[in-house]
């Protein structure tokens, strides 16, 4: 695979690329963890130059089915602002050149990202991770979305639609990809619908997956580039917020979003930064509807294991893990609202 | 069955968490590994518990549905009926998971009849038998 796949990319960039000169790969290495692209880092010599480079491939079979296009406009939308992200640099729709679709990044050198089952990632700058992955998200939610290159690729629902329109997609994902019944799921669709949040404050750029593991940082207590906006879209910032907040993503420790502050606190930060209100109610809606998503993904990733369309390892965690896990946080908070 | 499946797949998981990933060079091969391990550490979990879970389930809805057969009408008082009175002669994995879908399947059904019909004290014991159900399918993982 790694020669090949050398040759076929320094063919592609002595094509993108004439002005570079010579062209030759260095070193190519794909990167693990990426369900819903293949991820490799390739340092490439450009006329002599080293150039360290990501290129994300669309997969044979994906865990969730994004446009590589509205990815590519998410970082674009956001370089050169204060949220930190790499250059977008080409996309290509084309199978000539991989097999199949993929855009190429800058790499961010020296940035780490948490697994999920770390228990304390950010050792002693936990909380200058958590103040600062707060403070961007409230930024992302903050962004003016008409001026955004995400605008030209995607719908804006009305603040009163936007909880109706994410439900939906998620519910039409469990109708498609349920392996056996998910009577949890189920009784959370039908109460979420009973009990809609309030209409959106505003429609913002969503993130879609903004959590732990999905940023880089640099070792020493600093967020140096905000990764994974494969399900970006527009909607209710809040739903960003439910997502970076659900214990799935605190490292065992529920109390601590994301490992890093405290819960209050990190609304806190969020609202100063958005400049919008973490209303109670909204946000126990949209917690309610973080879980569900990842259910959905979840049922998504077990039956792509199970029917063998990717066996990427991650897909059978997955559902072997994670799906449980969203069942008992949707469970505890069904037997709660009865109360 | 000595050693038994969960000590197998313990003991794979630490061979290859501790001894195999750590000497690859970091990137795909190590990350895919070390979940490798970490899938037959979860699956030692269920080997042996699968089948007790799923029995103890489909009891718990059986019963269910005995006594509410008696006071739901229709398809679904007659569905209730019906899968009241299955029961799990065969106790392999795969036989006991179709016979709780099915009953789930009702489970979804019900639950639904008790929250059209504001039947408050049926949707509360729902909830508390799917809270049930989720806690025993939790799989404990230690951090890593």
């Amino acid at each position: 695979m790694t020669d090949q796949l050398k040759e076929q990319i320094a063919a592609y960039l002595r094509a993108r690329m004439p002005e570079a000169g010579d062209v030759e790969i260095v070193a190519l290495s794909r990167i693990h963890g990426g369900a819903s692209r293949e991820t490799f880092r390739v340092r490439a010599s450009l006329g002599g130059r080293e150039r360290g480079l990501i290129f994300r491939r669309d997969p044979i079979s994906t865990l969730i089915e994004t446009e590589r296009q509205i990815e590519f406009a998410a970082y674009r939308s956001f370089h050169r602002t204060d949220v930190p992200v790499p250059g977008a640099l080409f996309l290509e729709t084309e199978t000539q050149w991989l097999e199949r679709p993929f855009f190429v990044m800058e790499e961010i050198e020296g940035g780490v990202a948490a697994s999920i089952l770390a228990a304390n990632p950010y050792g002693e700058h936990a909380e200058a991770i958590g103040e600062q992955f707060f403070s961007i998200l409230g930024q992302i939610a903050a962004r003016d979305v008409a001026s955004s290159e995400l605008a030209k690729h995607l719908e804006k629902p009305a603040p009163d639609k936007a909880w109706q329109r994410e439900l939906a997609h998620w519910e039409k994902v469990i109708d498609e990809d349920e392996l056996e019944p998910q009577p949890i799921a189920r009784a959370a669709i039908r109460w979420m619908r009973r009990n809609p949040p309030p209409p959106a404050q505003r429609i913002s750029i969503v993130h879609g997956d903004y959590r732990t593991g999905n940023f880089l940082h640099d070792g020493n207590g600093r967020i140096i580039a905000i990764l994974d906006w494969e399900m970006a879209h527009l909607g209710d910032p809040l739903e960003d917020l439910g997502w970076a907040l659900d214990p799935l993503w605190s490292h065992h420790n529920p109390a601590k979003p994301a490992g890093t502050i405290d819960r209050a606190a990190a609304i806190s930060i969020w609202e100063k930064t958005s400049g919008l209100k973490a209303d109670a109610t909204a946000l126990r809606w949209w917690s309610m509807f973080a879980s569900l998503k990842g259910l959905a993904i979840w049922i998504s990733s077990a039956k792509e294991f199970q029917n063998a369309t990717n066996t990427d390892p991650v897909m059978a965690f997955s559902g072997l893990y994670c799906l449980p896990y969203h069942n008992k946080v949707l469970a505890d908070r069904l037997v709660e609202m009865q109360s | 069955m000595k050693p038994s499946p969960e000590t197998i797949l313990n003991q794979a998981f630490a061979k290859l968490a501790m001894e195999i990933g750590p000497a690859l060079p970091p990137g795909y091969s190590q990350g895919s590994v070390t979940t490798t391990a970490v899938l037959l550490l979860m699956t030692g979990q269920e080997f042996n518990r699968a089948a007790d879970i799923r029995v103890k389930e489909n009891a718990a809805m059986r019963t269910l549905f005995a006594e509410q057969a008696k006071a739901v009408s229709g398809t679904l008082g007659e569905q209730l009926r019906a899968q009241s009175a299955t029961t799990d002669t065969d106790l392999t994995v795969a036989t006991l998971d179709k016979g709780n879908a099915a009953l789930k399947t009702t489970l979804i059904a019900l639950q639904t009849h008790a929250e059209d019909a504001k039947l408050q004290p049926l949707q509360k014991r729902i909830a508390a038998m799917l809270q049930e159900f989720a806690t025993a399918r939790q799989i404990f993982l230690p951090a890593l």
